[in-house]
């Protein structure tokens, strides 16, 4: 008895693998003794089994390492339905009605015995693994009257990616669907040829001709297919993710399985989904996963702020991150650069300060000059150039203060209150405060504020 | 009879160079005949010309000195300095302020110059300057004395037109000027 499901399963969207779930329990893991071989750290010795349970296709966890995920939730028996797509490891199965998919070899529907075979391959990282070694090896677990129809291959022989290879299938039916396929071919190769002669002279050259002759007479789909669906929105199988991120395990991906712990870390483009962390001994996946979204969230904020142009805010955020995560993701790389951006800043700051103390001294405001050039002093304490200007201010001021306060005294001396005030006011604004000078001048300032207002 | 005529034309000659010598040498009979002045609460001392009559002043005048004719006068002002000064640093800043004092407190003066101390001289600072009086247009010649808080002025008047012939008493009588040690201490 088979179901009306076929499993696709994908690895990094190629397809590497076709499975039917029957009543015998097929084995999904890692070991060579498994049915279905998935070749990969992440996936554990025997992970799972696929089997029939009143008439449903049911795939069953083995208490392994990675388990099975659904939609970002590790269950440990899942009832295989179109649409849901569980992921094992690295591995993406997709169950799909038989009669949705794309035609099928002679005998896979009929066929009462487990359907494992390659197809032509989407990606170099393909695995014929699962496929060679699943169809090759002896069945020994096998029902005895499915065993003659299952014709033994040499385990060397690699998997044709033009024929595949069909159990219970013999060579001719492989010829047949060979031959099927030629004459396929053929009635297309003549129908575009006869549409390019029967077409008016005034359309000629204005379209690609194959496409546009072939569209029109492809036969519409199976009224047993599912409603099609535009390009991109499948609710009821979601789009594969993108490579990297699934080989990152994205968390996000609906359906999908965080990477095993030692999975390499990716590159900062794709690191924006998910980024995991070190994981640490004895922490669960599931622990383990929280934490990775959880340090990614931040690790985002932070490159955010960067992007922002907010580099103090991402200096903390990150900084947090690292002391917390050391070396997680490229955080120690962004602090540098945001701490570069810091810098940059304060620079620049530190120069707009300085330029308004050169403009105030050459305008006679030295007391306004100092406090620009101490600003940018404090600002950029690297930055030589205020120091300089400090040093030479202060002298001037020294000197322009011992003037004004000789000055002041003599007007002090000779009762001229109101000369002697502005002067003395002077002398305080260009002297330190703990300067002698400017310690008389404020008394007499006092002073003499007391007289006026008297 | 040209005898006699010669004998009457240097008799003339005779009278007009006695009356210039007597004109010319008069002032400088008259320096030499100073008599000494000393201030009652000893704050300073002076040589005035014995035909001068001196008044004792009140308030911030010290002592007036009159020349008999009423041609000149000496006036002696003291002030009290807010703060002790160093006449010797701040001259140039005390020629200033009292310019400036003086433009203030009489609107009506010109042709004001002012130089500081000489040093044959005690003065710190000497400020001359005309302003409308009385009797037509004077002459002022200031001398302005520091010494720590002590401020002295000599105020030397006269007409415009007698000011040269005066001159030479103002300047011994403000040579002979002394301000007590006791005083300035």
């Amino acid at each position: 008895m088979t179901t009306a499901l076929r499993v696709s399963i994908r690895r990094s969207e190629a397809e590497v693998g076709v499975a039917t779930p029957t009543d015998r329990p097929l084995k999904i893991g890692r070991s060579k003794q498994c049915d279905i071989v998935l070749d990969d750290p992440a996936v554990s010795r025997v992970h799972a089994i696929l089997t029939l349970e009143a008439g449903q296709a049911v795939l069953v966890d083995q208490q392994s390492q990675n388990g099975l995920w659904v939609e970002g939730q590790r269950l440990s028996r899942v009832t295989l339905a179109p649409g849901v797509v569980v992921a094992i490891g690295p591995y993406r199965l997709f169950p799909e009605p038989i009669a949705a998919t794309a035609p099928q070899p002679a005998g896979v529907s009929a066929s009462d015995t487990t359907v494992v075979a390659p197809r032509p391959r989407a990606a170099a990282t393909a695995r014929p693994e699962v496929a060679a070694v699943s169809d090759t090896r002896p069945r020994t677990d096998m029902v005895p009257e499915e065993r003659p129809k299952t014709p033994p291959t040499p385990p060397t022989m690699p998997a044709a990616p033009a024929v595949p290879k069909i159990r219970g299938i013999g060579t001719r039916a492989r010829v047949a669907v060979i031959a099927a396929a030629v004459i396929l071919s053929v009635a297309v190769v003549a129908l575009v040829v006869v549409r390019m002669w029967t077409r008016p002279a005034s359309q000629a050259g204005t379209t690609s001709a194959p496409a546009a002759a072939v569209t029109p007479e492809t036969p519409p789909p199976s009224s047993e297919a599912p409603t099609p669906m535009p390009p991109g929105a499948q609710p009821a199988s979601p789009a594969p993710a993108a490579p990297d991120a699934l080989a990152a395990g994205s968390p996000d991906q609906p359906g999908a399985n965080p990477p095993a712990p030692s999975a390499a870390r990716p590159p900062a483009a794709a690191a924006k989904d998910f980024i995991p962390a070190t994981r640490r001994p004895g922490e669960s996946t599931r622990a383990w996963q929280q934490r990775s979204r959880a340090l990614t969230e931040r690790y985002n904020q932070g490159r955010d702020a960067l992007e922002r142009g907010e580099p103090a805010q991402a200096i903390e955020i990150l900084s947090a991150l690292l002391a917390e995560e050391p070396g997680f993701g490229e955080a120690a790389d962004l602090v540098a650069r945001a701490r570069a951006e810091v810098r940059a800043e304060i620079r620049r700051r530190a120069e707009a300060a300085f330029e308004e103390g050169a403009r105030l001294e050459q305008e006679g405001n030295l007391p306004g000059a100092l406090a620009s050039y101490q600003r940018a002093e404090r600002l950029d304490s690297e930055f030589d150039r205020p120091g300089q200007a400090i040093t030479a201010l202060r002298a001037r001021m020294r000197s322009e203060a011992e003037t004004i306060m000789r000055r002041a005294r003599v007007e002090d001396a000779f009762g001229r209150v109101q000369a002697a005030i502005a002067l003395y006011r002077k002398v305080v604004e260009l002297l330190p405060e703990d300067d002698p000078m400017r310690v008389e001048a404020q008394q007499r300032l006092d002073k003499l504020q007391g007289i006026k207002q008297s | 009879m040209s005898a006699m005529k010669h004998a009457v034309a240097r008799r003339r000659c005779a009278l007009v160079l006695a009356v210039v010598l007597i004109i010319l040498i008069a002032p400088v009979a008259a320096q030499r005949d100073l008599q000494p002045y000393r201030d009652p609460y000893e704050r300073f001392s002076l040589q005035h010309p014995k035909s001068w009559q001196a008044l004792f002043g009140v308030g911030a005048t010290l002592l007036t000195l009159f020349e008999k004719s009423g041609k000149a006068s000496i006036q002696v002002e003291y002030f009290r300095l807010n703060q002790p000064l160093d006449a010797e640093r701040d001259y140039d800043l005390i020629v200033q302020i009292e310019s400036d004092l003086i433009r203030e407190r009489q609107p009506k003066s010109d042709q004001l110059k002012a130089w500081p101390m000489r040093a044959d001289m005690p003065a710190v600072v000497i400020v001359e300057f005309t302003r409308p009086g009385l009797r037509g247009a004077e002459r002022i010649r200031q001398f302005s004395l520091v010494k720590n808080a002590d401020l002295f002025r000599i105020m030397c008047v006269s007409s415009v037109a007698e000011f040269a012939r005066f001159a030479p008493v103002f300047e011994q009588v403000a040579r002979s000027f002394a301000i007590a040690t006791k005083r300035s201490e």
